[in-house]
């Protein structure tokens, strides 16, 4: 938590020396206190939230946009203050989802009920019931798992959330871990106690629609020591708000020995922009694994950070990024080694294929006292046609000359002669080269439990040839 | 002495790491002339900035200063297997133009061992030509500005050497333009003490099947900080491209700081582009075989550290420059 | 008197045990094959007499001369006059072949040597190995094949001369020609000086040129057999299975 602070300062201080406030890119947000005022007495906060989201809202007043990245200009703020005053919540219509939402959810063979229920439109849905059957097998080994917001106001777990809610993800860290500081609504909470090993995967998937939760959800997840736990978040079918925008935050604590796995597929519909922030800290021996797919919004900015805190811990980010048209999706990870012996792998791949852009963006740190730490980092990335765009932006800073680093970047696109071999097998052009790009992407898919690998896959197969097969 | 924010990342990253660019001390402009010694077949003539329309299109605040600021401007033209000395002087700022017509060939090594220095190196190599320029930069403060346009064909070589130099900005854009135009260099440092160096290659290829190869060879020892950040932009239209880049740091004290930003930008489809560091000490199976055959390990470190910058002082290619520079490696060596 | 003496020695790599008192002494002049199924021990015997720090010493002692160098680091014990030939040497950029020997020659010998002098005996001992002498100047094993790798750990035991040379698995993965010329380099090195061989070894082809003195069979990090050049065509014949598991 001291490096958390440690690097805050840095960046203000950099920050104020080198650039000038651009009065442009500010956003005329219109949330006054009032509104906040009013979501906090419709959640029934407790005073010392309510306190949390007045503050979060004066940093989100005083802090510049990010100056790189994606552009951000499209992002209408205006309609956000309508969604999050509480009162004036939207009863949207499946009338108004896009055509081309519910084309995917056909194809994907989503039945109507569910498809309602996932684009924000239906009330409840089935898998409710999944979720509290998940919930009662888990519960007799004294693992929690429940809304965020019933938690902070349960005796058992309101301290812990006190003590541990947006502690790593300050809302000074920027200005939309400010704005989801002052607006945060749903969410999950789970707590591991120490030892126990979670066999199935928690999958948040089942509780994406509680109330209108969604947008600006909390993820809070304590795995205590040498305990275990594999969570799951999102699914392949498209999510969509008409808000436009996700500023969602995770915050994982995993315990000295304990290991925590954290899958993603992210298929935001494609007029979002997901500005969502993600980050674990990871004491003495723990391991943090990332397994991450990002397929939808317009615009993305995910980096999970890991702060490797504990002597010995261990970070993993694996993760695929496919943008198509009409998509910019910059993501990446960062891991922070601040303790001796801490180890970290980065295995990435990314796709661009009809005019659509992917950054890759990353940052090892490895700070003085990090002495014997070792980072390995390799993004792969995909060019599909010469309308699209690709970067790659990483940086390492390392500060000990005990220390091992790597990184390996390749560019390049489909070989004429993979595909001509599968031709010469009797596939057409565009499955064998759908065929490849899932190949590609298999560093992920082979780190997904199997019916989510198999969702993926479908994923990449609609977005090459417009059909699962 | 004024400041100016320079080696600006092309497209910026996270503000907290402070890579996004840097800034340099600029020396007052005095009448500083470089010594020249060139071989038969090289020109070496007076030219005006402003009248000789020779400023780059690229024109940032860095640029702007020398063009305002040179009281000495060189055009360099001709050709030869030979090359030209040029000694950068004391508190200069000084502008090379070097023009390489079609089909011939200049090779410039440029030496600057002053308190305080700004250069500007333009290249322009027509088709068929080749450039080749070395730069020995070695202590005191010192900016060393390189703009380069590659034509069909062309080639354009950069050796660069920076030898415990204070505070060393050096800034490179090299813009492969033409078809099977090529881009290959070999930059190395050295850096003890509280050196500071701050490097930004930006190659961006716009030629079909052009090609470009960078290898970075690096030792930090002391409290040294050093800065590299590298870029391939492939833009589109450039099929059949390629380009590489490796950079490899020693990293031989606990108070040292290395910053490697190795970027890839692509907006073509037919290309092949890769980018490799490695950054950390000595592996330790090196010690131990090395060790076998007799050697402490004290003196294991020091000939590594010596003989990392190697293959960027071999691609010299002046006999007697690389000697000068393997005697200034030499006298840090505490065993002779 | 005894030029190597290891004196139930026991090693292994963190916590696992690899060499279970393992006795065995090698005098002046005379020629040891140490055999052995994959996994018995033979690197690690061999890595452990040269010091290798992967290894840790957890019982026993290693006598050179007579002198315990159980804690000496490697570069002690190749001034002493130990030698081991990598089965994998390790390929180290930045530094030329020449440059590397040299400088080792220089640090074993305690004396500058005139440039002159040394290039002519580099040469000397590359034309033993048919080796070009283009590789005197290319990077220390880097980009080299198997065959040239293994020349070039010859070249430097000619050049090093030591009193005891271990050559861990020299001759595989090469060629019939390869592995004459390798024998070659061995024969002239026993000419040149009155040194000590111990040839960790599965290939007799290695062997035909040189007299075996001692044959050692190791097993599960013990030593299980031990007999003179017949023990050698015993196993060719045989295999190790009399000697597994016992």
């Amino acid at each position: 938590m001291k490096q958390k602070t440690q690097v805050d300062d840095i960046d203000r201080e950099r920050y104020d020396f080198r650039f000038d406030e651009d009065p442009e890119a500010m956003l005329a947000s219109g949330i006054t206190p009032e509104i906040i005022e009013e979501i906090s007495e419709e959640k029934g906060d407790p005073e010392w939230m309510r306190k949390f989201r007045l503050h979060a809202l004066e940093i989100f007043a005083r802090t510049e946009m990010p100056n790189w990245g994606p552009s951000i200009a499209g992002l209408d703020m205006s309609n956000i203050v309508t969604y999050i005053r509480p009162k004036s919540r939207m009863n949207t219509d499946w009338n108004d989802v896009p055509t081309e939402i519910k084309e995917t959810f056909e194809r994907l063979g989503i039945p109507q009920a569910e498809r309602e229920s996932l684009a924000g439109v239906g009330a409840q849905y089935d898998s409710e019931l999944v979720y509290h059957n998940v919930r009662r097998e888990v519960a007799e080994s004294g693992v929690v798992y429940t809304d965020l917001e019933s938690a902070m106001h349960d005796p058992r777990y309101a301290e812990m959330i006190r003590t541990h809610f947006m502690k790593i993800v300050p809302p000074t860290d920027h200005k939309f871990a400010a704005l989801h500081g002052a607006v945060w609504s749903g969410g999950s909470f789970v707590y591991v106690p120490a030892g126990v090993h979670l066999e199935i995967p928690l999958q948040s998937y089942f509780r994406l629609n509680a109330k209108g939760a969604g947008q600006f959800e909390h993820t809070l997840i304590i795995v205590e020591d040498d305990a275990y736990l594999h969570f799951i978040e999102g699914c392949s079918a498209p999510k969509y708000y008409e808000a436009g925008l996700h500023a969602g935050c995770v915050e994982l604590y995993v315990g000295k020995r304990a290991t925590l796995r954290y899958s993603t597929i992210e298929n935001w519909s494609k007029n979002m922009y997901n500005l969502n922030t993600k980050r674990a800290i990871v004491e003495e021996g723990g391991r943090i694994e990332w397994v991450s797919g990002s397929f939808g919004s317009h615009v993305s900015y995910l980096y999970p950070m890991s702060i490797l805190s504990g002597k010995g811990a261990h970070a993993e980010f694996t993760g695929i990024t496919f943008a198509g048209a009409g998509q910019n999706l910059d993501t990446g990870a960062k891991i922070v080694h601040a303790a001796p012996e801490t180890t970290s792998h980065m295995d990435t791949k990314s796709i661009s294929k009809s005019g659509g852009i992917s950054t890759f963006r990353s940052a090892v740190t490895v700070q003085e006292n990090a002495i014997n730490s070792k980072s390995s980092v390799s993004c792969e990335s995909l060019m599909l046609d010469g309308l699209s765009r690709s970067d790659t932006i990483p940086v390492m800073d390392i500060r000990t000359d005990q220390a091992d680093i790597g990184h390996e970047a390749k560019i390049g696109r489909i070989s004429d002669d993979a595909v001509f071999y599968l031709m010469s097998r009797g596939l057409d052009e565009q499955r064998a080269r759908a065929m490849i790009v899932s190949g590609f992407a298999d560093n992920v898919s082979k780190e997904l439990p199997l019916e989510y690998a198999m969702e993926m896959n479908n994923l990449i197969r609609l977005e090459m040839t417009g059909t699962i097969g | 002495m004024k400041q100016i924010r320079v080696n600006q990342l092309p497209t910026p990253t996270y503000r907290w790491l402070g890579v996004n660019d840097a800034i340099a001390e600029l020396p007052e402009a005095k009448s500083a002339e470089p010594c020249f010694t060139a071989p038969d077949g090289i020109e070496i003539k007076n030219c005006d900035l402003q009248s000789d329309h020779i400023l780059s299109e690229s024109q940032n605040e860095l640029s702007s200063f020398f063009a305002d600021s040179c009281t000495f401007s060189y055009l360099i033209t001709g050709s030869s297997e030979q090359p030209l000395h040029v000694q950068i002087p004391n508190n200069g700022s000084n502008f090379f133009f070097i023009h390489a017509k079609s089909d011939s060939k200049i090779t410039v090594i440029m030496h600057t061992q002053a308190e305080h220095n700004a250069f500007r190196t333009q290249i322009k190599a027509d088709p068929y030509a080749a450039i080749k320029l070395v730069q020995i930069i070695r202590n005191g403060k010192s900016v060393s500005d390189i703009d380069a346009d590659i034509a069909e064909n062309a080639h354009f070589e950069l050796v660069q050497i920076f030898l415990e130099s204070d505070n060393a900005i050096a800034g490179t854009t090299v813009s492969l333009k033409g078809r099977n135009s090529v881009f290959t260099s070999n930059i190395g440092y050295l850096l003890d003490h509280n050196n500071a160096l701050d490097i930004n290659l930006n190659i961006i290829q716009n030629g079909k099947k052009s090609e470009s190869e960078t290898d970075v060879k690096g030792v930090l020892r002391g409290s040294a900080k050093k800065t590299f950040r590298g870029t391939i932009d492939f833009r589109n239209g450039a099929s059949g491209a390629k380009g590489a880049e490796r950079e490899d740091v020693l990293l031989m004290n606990s108070h040292v700081q290395n910053k490697t930003v190795p970027v890839i930008l692509c907006a073509e489809e037919d290309v092949a582009g890769s980018h490799g560091a490695s950054i950390g000490q000595i592996d330790a199976s090196h010690i131990f075989y090395m060790q076998s055959r007799g050697i402490p390990e004290d003196r294991i470190t020091e000939i590594i550290a010596q003989s990392k910058l190697g293959s960027v002082i071999r691609a010299i290619g002046d006999p007697e420059t690389e000697r000068s520079i393997y005697l200034a490696i030499g006298k840090e060596d505490p065993d002779e | 008197m005894a030029l190597l003496k290891i004196d139930n020695l026991s090693a292994g790599i963190e916590e696992k045990e690899l060499l279970h008192g393992v006795t065995l002494t090698v005098s002046t002049g005379e020629t040891h094959v140490l055999m052995g199924p994959n996994g018995a021990g033979k690197s690690t015997l061999g890595y452990t007499i040269m010091g290798s720090p992967e290894y840790t010493v957890t019982g026993g002692k290693i006598l050179f001369d007579g002198e315990d160098i159980t804690e000496e680091s490697a570069d002690q014990r190749a001034k002493r006059g130990i030698f081991l030939s990598f089965q994998n040497p390790i390929e180290i950029p930045g530094i030329s072949l020449s440059d590397f020997l040299r400088n080792a020659l220089e640090e074993q010998t305690g004396t500058r040597m005139k440039l002159w002098d040394y290039k002519k005996q580099l040469k000397a001992a590359m034309e033993v190995l048919q080796m070009d002498s283009a590789y005197a100047d290319r990077d220390l094993n880097v980009g080299f094949s198997g065959g040239e790798k293994k020349k070039a750990e010859i070249l430097q035991l000619l050049m090093l001369k030591p009193k005891l040379a271990i050559l861990d698995e020299t001759d595989s993965g090469l060629d019939v020609d390869a592995v004459k010329t390798v024998s070659a380099g061995i024969a002239e090195y026993r000419k040149n000086c009155d040194g000590a061989l111990l040839i960790i070894t599965h290939n007799t082809k290695i062997l035909e040129s040189l007299h075996v003195d001692h044959t050692h069979v190791i097993a599960d990090g013990k030593i299980v057999a031990e007999g003179g050049a017949e023990l050698v065509d015993a196993i060719n014949e045989n295999g190790y299975e009399n000697y597994v598991g016992k």
